[in-house]
């Protein structure tokens, strides 16, 4: 597993590769709790272009910095590739619409900024 | 081809990966679609996850053993622990329910088996373990990413 968040701003950019299970899931989670926890984040961008694999511990991930987020009155965007097992399981758990889902980084960085120009 | 595997490991979270890694290599022969693959392997790390999370609650003393069979084409494969067994299967099999929700366990671990792979059995009862068993055709996609032959 691949993992990096950079802070743009009040969004973080977290980039996963290679497989998301279970195991690495608990790793991430704490590393981007810290974050959260000591910046001011209000969105987070998951490019997941990169992940190979994902299971429902990955479900749990989403969801769970989605809670978190949800609380600030921020908004999590999700970026993966097409026609892959990943967007299969993301559709399937039924949690898609929780999330902004784009095929590419730049149309989540806009949309992110169009958000906060309606508002 | 008639072809069998067996595997025995401790129950780590570090183990979701080796199993999934066995699986995926056991399948490559049948030459499967990625798509076909990724359904397998995700399908396994649910059982496998599901063994350790569950099954041992986390503890690492426990053993999980995955054996599987390829005949004709299907894929047939098991996953076994000797944890303290699942009381309400039926429930267990229900979207979004989880136990642990502590541990953002999503409660979607046998939905998921049962959409990726053609049949899911669970054999639990309290305090004698699970096995879980789970079936699928592989189509020959020599390898490829496209989605013919999947459902």
């Amino acid at each position: 597993m691949d993992f990096t968040a950079e802070n743009i701003k009040d969004t973080l950019i977290v980039t996963i590769g290679g497989e998301l299970d279970d195991h690495a899931a608990k790793r991430i989670r704490q590393r981007l709790d810290y974050t959260l926890y000591r910046k001011d984040i209000k969105n987070i961008i998951f490019d997941l272009t990169k992940l190979e694999l994902m299971d429902s511990a990955g479900i749990g991930l989403l969801v769970g910095r989605y809670k978190q987020i949800k609380a600030k009155n921020g908004k999590v965007n999700i970026v993966t590739s097409k026609n892959t097992n990943i967007l299969k399981l993301i559709k399937m758990s039924g949690v898609a619409n929780l999330f902004g889902c784009f095929d590419n980084i730049a149309d989540a960085k806009s949309n992110l900024r169009d958000t906060q120009r309606i508002k | 081809m008639i072809n069998y595997m067996s595997l025995k490991f401790k129950s780590v979270s570090e183990n979701e990966f080796l199993a999934r890694v066995v699986i995926g290599a056991f399948i490559e022969p049948l030459k499967p679609t990625l798509m076909d693959v990724a359904d397998v392997k995700t399908s396994i790390s649910e059982a496998v996850t599901n063994a350790i999370i569950h099954g041992y609650d986390g503890m690492p003393d426990g053993s999980v053993e995955m054996s599987a069979v390829i005949e004709n084409n299907v894929l047939t494969v098991k996953v076994v622990d000797q944890g303290k067994g699942i009381s309400d299967i039926q429930k267990a099999r229900e979207p979004m329910f989880t136990t642990k929700p502590e541990l953002e366990r999503s409660g979607m671990g046998f939905t998921i088996m049962e959409s990726f792979m053609d049949g899911v059995d669970i054999i639990s009862s309290p305090g004698s373990g699970t096995t879980i068993v789970m079936k699928k055709s592989i189509h020959n996609g020599s390898g490829s990413n496209d989605e013919a032959g999947n459902d």
